[in-house]
């Protein structure tokens, strides 16, 4: 059989084709190698090969000191840079009883919000563009480009910020950017409901979505789901409202919960998210307190020689993709003993790997653009 | 399943592994049992029926000085909004553990990464092997002692698989 | 056939391939230029003035570009299949005409002509998937075959229904006989059929299922770079010129103007051209606003919803001609 089709593996199962999706891919988003066995185009067994963005972050961690690890963290998940940051300063911050400012919180919570927009939006293009409709992309991308400038002008980088510090933020609100975040999330609202205008009342797009990759709440909660994909499938939890922190115990939104379980779903619940989220920063930005931004005597590099923690524990924030949580363990040095990042995208991973089976294999690119995957995140 | 408290959940599970707890306490505001590693497997059993359904986090951490590692599961339970973190210690020179794949299916993926950066074996899960590194690896890079002068390079065989070498031409 | 006509013959023959080849890269041109509008995007707009270079560079940077055959294809099936599809699809144009008078080979089957040639083009998408020996060209080239059974039945369906009403399968006559009434009005139902599967002839969005990017990298053309692509690509856009003209010719009264103002014949053709243009431009509209269906939905449409409308449209249209209504 020198015809049979084989792409690096041999199928030696009867009729089954071999098929190595990725790494190089256009819609594995990344560095995802599935290891796929296909009877015709309904995918038999799945194997999810990771590790090829496998930067070792755990144990460049424990070789540096504590500020210098926020530098890396955000490297973590490189599409919501904010989030991994936030979930270390936070953890440390917690070892070391030390508690930020008001208007620290506020500024950190509005960096977490506004990043949680941006990435959901470049989910959605990247969603549309792994179903097909190519232009959502664009779309999306414009719109995220709006927030990637407010994020330059107030950290000095677009997309890896190193801003947050232990007991604060790094800088102030530069001037009249309140004003322009304001005007950044009107025209949000508007582009949202043209998004779902754009997608949701189109049959095709509700064809490829609905009832496919159904995630039932059991399986969820069995696999460690978290996050927007919960969600979707009916686990009514966010730890924004059920464990909040930074500046979220004062601030009124819903939280979006679908039964579906389905691609759709997922989609329906993060276009809420950035509804819900665009209502959070205009409150923060009402809400915004005076004062200092850093805790007192955190400032500038002090935290080089203060952070010293003592102790261990798990921390852990709601990210644009779920549950990030940081264990750290501190000896009373100035580098962490270990730090462990728990990555919502690793668990996310397990389970789709087991969605698969049995679909179709355009169903397949639906259920993994649906997820919200970022190799980044998996792979740390 | 049983609606229970948290509070109640962690006396109901005191009482029950009496025996085989060594120390209980708490990791800031989460209560902590440390076990021994024969009831690790009962007791997550009766820890998932108790209502903590959530494996949040399973991590591993080394002390060569005194010579253990020491694995850290941290539960949650979604109905009684309560945290559990258990602790598991293991010999350094033989890691071996029970699996909880079989309680948490979230842990199928977490013990794999755990046994490939830390090195420590769970007996009973199906499918242990190495998940970021290719597989012919050598050396557990969380470890402590790891040796990170030591460079490794990785190429592809023939047949696709991972081949690993100390010999910087044969590499990538 | 004599000296003379074998060489009026070579030389339309020429001119034909010259204008497929030329009309597909102006296409390939404004497809990138529209698609760029709908992405609120610039588009190409450094070769030439606003760019309307690109396709000539494009087509030099991929004639330059080194000739790859993957080492276990199947070499002759990977040379031929680029020709195979390509040839066809050019000569797929010949009885088509773009004007009054202005038809290469006016036969009395024109029709069947055109439809037994653009059969042809899914055969070189299933050599070149073959022959390609990667799986995910496989898979395309087994999507192209399932697809051209589907979709070429009720489109023959259809086409049938306007050579009942027109009385001939000359393509020339058929637009002759739509002096007065164009087809479309009495043929509303065919022409949805009609359109809906020619654009999954051409394998454009929604219905790219061959070569769906992001489900099978491109499909059938995977393996394929430099020149050999370039034929993919540029039957691909003569195809989509070819389903418009065709359209235009059987429903929109091929050269005739609308409401009885016909340019001269040597003009005419102007009217075919606008047609066929505004025609082109929804299939480009499709392309950039709707998801891809997935195959077995594509599949369904086509034997449980097209196939039987096609019939009935036949039946209902066979009836009305022969009690003389129509």
């Amino acid at each position: 059989m020198s015809y049979l089709p084989t792409n690096g593996e041999r199928a030696d199962e009867g009729q089954l084709i071999a098929l190595n999706m990725g790494p190089q891919h256009p819609s594995t988003h990344g560095v995802l190698r599935l290891k796929l066995l296909l009877d015709g185009e309904i995918v038999r067994q799945v194997e999810p090969v990771i590790g090829q963005l496998h930067r070792g972050f755990e144990k460049l961690a424990e070789l540096g000191r504590y500020p210098q690890f926020i530098m890396i963290c955000n490297r973590a998940d490189y599409v919501s840079t904010f989030a991994y940051e936030a979930a270390y300063v936070r953890a440390v911050e917690e070892l070391l009883g030390l508690e930020p400012p008001p208007r620290a919180q506020f500024i950190r919570t509005i960096c977490l919000e506004l990043d949680r927009i941006q990435s959901h939006l470049l989910w959605l293009g990247t969603f549309g563009l792994d179903l097909g409709a190519l232009n959502a992309f664009w779309y999306g991308f414009r719109e995220r480009e709006l927030l990637l400038g407010l994020f330059q002008e107030l950290t000095g980088a677009r997309l890896h910020h190193n801003y947050f510090r232990f007991g604060g933020v790094k800088l102030d609100l530069p001037q009249g950017f309140t004003e322009r975040v304001q005007s950044a999330c009107n025209e949000l609202e508007r582009k949202v409901d043209e998004y779902e205008e754009f997608l949701a009342t189109s049959d095709t797009f509700l064809m490829r979505t609905k009832g496919v990759g159904v995630l039932t709440k059991g399986m969820a909660v069995d696999w460690g789901v978290t996050g927007p994909n919960a969600r979707a499938s009916g686990l009514d939890f966010d730890l924004r409202r059920d464990e909040p922190y930074f500046a979220y115990p004062g601030l009124s939104f819903a939280v979006p919960v679908r039964t579906e379980g389905d691609c759709y779903a997922r989609f329906a619940v993060r276009l809420e998210e950035i509804r819900q989220s665009v209502r959070m920063v205009r409150q923060l930005l009402r809400e915004l307190p005076e004062g200092p931004i850093i805790a007192q005597g955190w400032e500038k590099r002090a935290a080089h020689l203060l952070a010293k923690p003592e102790g261990e524990h798990y921390t852990r924030i709601e990210g644009p993709r779920g549950e990030i949580g940081i264990y750290l363990v501190g000896d009373g040095t100035p580098s962490p003993y270990r730090v462990k990042l728990r990555s919502p995208c690793f668990q996310h991973l397990a389970v789709m790997a087991e969605l698969f089976r049995g679909q179709l294999l355009a169903d397949l690119v639906a259920i993994n653009g649906s997820f919200d995957l970022v190799m980044g995140c998996v792979d740390r | 399943m049983a609606q229970v408290q948290g509070h109640e959940a962690l006396g109901e599970l005191s009482r029950r592994f009496a025996g085989a707890i060594e120390e209980a306490g708490s990791l800031k505001d989460k209560p902590f049992l440390r076990l021994r590693q024969e009831a690790l497997l009962p007791l997550c059993q009766a820890a998932k029926e108790l209502g903590f359904d959530h494996l949040a986090c399973l991590t591993a951490v080394d002390y060569p000085q005194h010579g253990y590692f020491e694995v850290i599961y941290n539960l949650y339970s979604y109905a009684a909004r309560a945290h559990l973190v258990l602790k598991v210690r293991c010999p350094r020179e033989a890691p071996l553990l029970p699996s909880v794949a079989g309680v948490w299916k979230a842990a199928l993926f977490l013990e794999r990464e755990a046994y490939d950066l830390m090195g420590i074996r769970f007996v009973g899960h199906p499918d242990l092997k190495r998940i970021l590194l290719p597989e012919p690896w050598s050396g557990h890079p969380l470890r402590k002692d790891y040796d990170m002068a030591q460079e490794q390079f990785v190429s592809k065989g023939p047949q696709g698989e991972d081949l690993v070498s100390f010999d910087q031409t044969r590499g990538w | 056939m004599s000296w003379t006509s074998g060489l009026i013959y070579a030389v339309g023959a020429l001119g034909l391939l010259l204008f497929v080849a030329g009309s597909g890269g102006v296409l390939t041109y404004v497809f990138r230029k529209l698609f760029a509008d709908f992405g609120q995007r610039l588009g190409p707009n450094r070769v030439g003035p606003f760019g309307v270079l690109q396709f000539l560079a494009d087509g030099v940077k991929l004639v330059a570009k080194e000739d790859v055959i993957p080492a276990r294809a199947e070499r002759w099936g990977f040379r031929l299949a680029p020709y195979l599809t390509f040839v066809p699809a050019v000569l797929a144009f010949s009885p088509l005409p773009f004007g009054e008078g202005l038809i290469l080979t006016d036969v009395r089957v024109g029709l069947l002509l055109i439809f037994a040639l653009a059969a042809l083009t899914p055969l070189g998408e299933l050599v070149a998937g073959w022959a390609s020996n990667n799986s995910y060209s496989l898979i395309g080239a087994l999507r192209a075959g399932a697809m051209d059974v589907a979709y070429e039945v009720p489109l023959l369906l259809s086409a049938l229904a306007v050579m009942i009403l027109a009385g001939s399968s000359s393509t020339r006559e058929i637009v002759e006989a739509q002096r007065g009434l164009w087809f479309f009005l009495p043929q509303l139902l065919g022409l949805f059929v009609f359109l809906l599967t020619l654009i999954g002839k051409v394998g454009v969005l929604p219905f790219d299922l061959p070569e769906a990017e992001s489900e099978l990298v491109a499909g059938y053309v995977t393996e394929y770079s430099g020149m050999r692509f370039a034929f993919f690509f540029l039957t691909m856009f003569a195809n989509v010129f070819f389903i418009a003209a065709l359209a235009v010719t059987l429903y929109f009264g091929g050269w005739l103007g609308p409401f009885g103002l016909d340019l001269p014949p040597a003009l005419s053709f102007i009217w075919f051209f606008l047609k066929a243009g505004l025609l082109i431009f929804l299939v480009f509209w499709a392309w950039n606003s709707l998801p891809r269906v997935r195959i077995d939905q594509f599949l369904n449409l086509n034997w449980k919803l097209l196939f039987p409308l096609s019939l009935a449209n036949l039946g209902l249209t066979a009836i009305l001609v022969a009690t003389g209504v129509l």
